[in-house]
């Protein structure tokens, strides 16, 4: 498709943009209708809910709200309970701070790296979390560390006054947030309440791979953005029971930082950051988890394979494969990986424990990348693993789980597809040599539409 | 008023909120129903989708638009629905499956004109008939899609307009008319 062809397409797209919006403010013109979209917009207007429905919502919505101000009053009271308790913490923390080194370990390490300069630090309540910073130029040690002391701090200004005139001139350019912690979700899942938080450009472009801390009394958990920019928080998966929470995004040198209050059901978070957009050929990693009887899926990846190479954006597709006990490891080669493909044989096993070895048996990408696991299984075995465990770990990675499963086994797999943004596809058996090439390239598909920008 | 002054309001107002409610259910209910195919379903998903801005109206910021904002909850909750209600492979089987014959109610007329375009906009490539439900349906501008699909503006106008130029073709014979 030449340039001339593709600006020919995106002024017919543009003039196509214009009629429909004519159509949609009433102002019809059949002389330079599109074939007809102004009677279509017209029908799309016609189509109303149901009244009686519309009515009862409204009520139903209007009767929330003595509920809702119920609820405001309990958690403003508690809020103020924790304000008061954490104001407390902070005085005896003080008062700890001028105590002697022998009795108090030194609570925080802080080398100054400018004369009164200011740092907006984001000190993290944890007490395994350290932050640490790197300075331009680098001849001097910077360090801040921070402790259980600084735990209350949340959200601080960290006034930094120097204290060596050796060390003026340096300015804190990044702060990179470590944990050691690693928080493993909690086997007894339910989802009563979960919390997606959407993080985008300063374009409003969603921003892939982007780091999603939470914070409670410690480390909660630590997330990675998909391709449409979010990350999902199930507090239940992992445990933790803090009344609120504290959420740190970062990539790169961007970060920022906000209050996620407790709710039940979903909650909506949206974060904007000065990130940098992932930049063509899109790195996309797909590992196939095959659990069934039968032949080896080889040519639907074929066709999937095609797919991607007639793609306009250019991507870097690497390809990775869990069959029963064989695991081929990501490559970037179609024939190496189809050979071991065709090659595959015993499918079957217990899911979870292939899932597992999905996850945390191969080499994923560490780089901002779209990240997916493709299960197909058409029944169910249980191993050592807890779906909802594993389903944890993928959402640590930034890793979307889609199952494409017969109807009685995907009930027992929704966490895998909740916890980390995937969907859930209903199988067939008949119809499934049909369907199974459509069906994941449309996952693959509606990942990269998310993040595309063409 | 505006709708971000509304939404202020909605915070303690249950009367703002209604009047939101009424601006944009028929946008969110247009948008659910041609995503789902299915009046119930698309009736269940916009409770859920009003039930979610209500109890999250405080944390809408008044520098977006509130309608982007809603039909960005209610793609979260079509996105979940088919997670949970799972779909029905393959999709091409869709469009043979026979219709019951007409019935004089006009509603039932309607639904059956909203099964055939769901049908005929599943033969669609995913973005483009997203794209497509969310302008015509949804009634969201081109900007505000790109914002809501992460493409550009431009990118979401050629996706629009070759999702009509495929659809066009199978229109006439649902008695959606075409114009000359």
């Amino acid at each position: 498709m030449n340039d001339e062809h593709l600006n020919s397409e995106a002024r017919a797209a543009e003039q196509f943009d214009a009629l429909i919006s004519s159509a949609q403010a009433g102002q019809t013109d059949s002389e330079s209708d599109n074939g007809g979209i102004t009677s279509f917009v017209e029908w799309a207007g016609s189509i109303h809910p149901d009244p009686i429905y519309a009515a009862n919502l409204e009520q139903q919505l209007r009767a929330r709200y003595p509920a809702k101000r119920r609820h405001f009053v309990r958690w403003t009271l508690a809020v103020a309970a924790m304000l008061a308790v954490v104001v407390a913490i902070s005085v005896l923390i003080r008062q700890q701070n001028v105590t002697p080194a022998e009795e108090s370990t030194p609570q925080t390490e802080v080398v100054v790296v400018q004369p009164t300069a200011t740092i907006s630090a984001t000190m993290l309540p944890s007490a395994t979390t350290t932050a640490t910073s790197t300075v331009t130029p680098t001849s001097s040690p910077v360090a801040i560390a921070a402790t259980t002391t600084l735990a209350v701090e949340i959200n601080a200004t960290l006034s930094v006054a120097s204290n060596s005139t050796q060390q003026a001139g340096y300015q804190m350019t990044t702060i990179a947030i470590v944990s050691s912690v690693t928080p493993t979700p909690s086997a007894n899942t339910t989802f009563s309440e979960w919390h997606v938080i959407q993080v985008t450009d300063p374009h409003g472009l969603p921003v892939l791979g982007a780091n999603v801390s939470v914070y409670g009394e410690n480390t909660v958990t630590q997330l990675v953005t998909t391709a449409n920019g979010t990350a999902y928080f199930y507090p239940q998966v992992y445990g933790a029971n803090d009344p609120d929470f504290h959420v740190v995004v970062s990539q790169g040198n961007a970060i920022a930082s906000f209050e996620l209050e407790r709710g039940v059901g979903e909650s909506f978070w949206s974060v904007t950051l000065e990130a940098t957009p992932v930049q063509p050929p899109v790195p996309i990693d797909i590992l196939f988890l095959l659990n069934f009887n039968g032949n080896a899926p080889t040519s639907e990846f074929a066709e999937l394979t095609a797919w991607i190479a007639a793609q306009s954006v250019p991507l870097d597709a690497r390809y990775a494969l869990v069959a029963g006990t064989q695991i081929v490891d990501f490559t970037r080669d179609i024939e190496v990986f189809s050979s071991a493909l065709g090659n595959i044989s015993a499918l079957s096993g217990s899911l979870d424990d292939r899932l597992a070895a999905a996850i945390n048996g191969v080499n994923w990408r560490e780089d901002p990348a779209i990240k997916i696991v493709i299960i197909l299984t058409d029944h169910m075995e249980y191993g050592n693993n807890s779906y909802a465990l594993v389903a944890g770990s993928a959402a640590r990675e930034g890793i979307t789980i889609h199952v494409i499963a017969p109807a009685e086994s995907l009930a027992s797999l929704g966490p895998l597809t909740q916890i980390t943004g995937g969907q859930m596809v209903e199988l067939e058996s008949n119809e499934a040599a049909f369907g199974l090439g459509k069906a994941v390239i449309n996952l693959v598909s509606e990942e990269l539409a998310a993040l595309s920008g063409s | 008023m505006q709708d971000a002054t509304l939404a202020q309001r909605a915070k303690n107002d249950p009367a703002a909120f209604a009047e939101l409610y009424r601006r944009h259910v028929d946008h969110v209910y247009r948008y659910l129903l041609l995503r789902t195919g299915n009046v119930d379903d698309a009736q269940d998903l916009t409770t859920q989708t009003f039930i979610a801005a209500l109890e999250n109206i405080a944390r809408y910021r008044p520098q977006a638009s509130f309608h982007l904002w809603l039909l960005g909850i209610a793609r979260h909750k079509v996105g979940d629905f088919f997670r949970k209600e799972r779909r029905i492979l393959p999709l091409e089987m869709v469009e043979d499956v026979p219709h019951p014959g007409p019935l004089p109610d006009d509603m039932v007329s309607q639904s059956l004109q909203v099964e055939r375009i769901v049908s005929l906009l599943q033969n669609l490539s995913p973005e483009r008939a997203e794209a497509f439900i969310l302008r015509v349906f949804g009634e969201l501008s081109a900007a505000e899609i790109a914002v809501i699909m992460g493409k550009s503006e431009a990118a979401v106008k050629m996706l629009v307009h070759r999702a009509w130029r495929d659809l066009r073709q199978h229109l006439e014979p649902i008695g959606v008319e075409e114009s000359t």
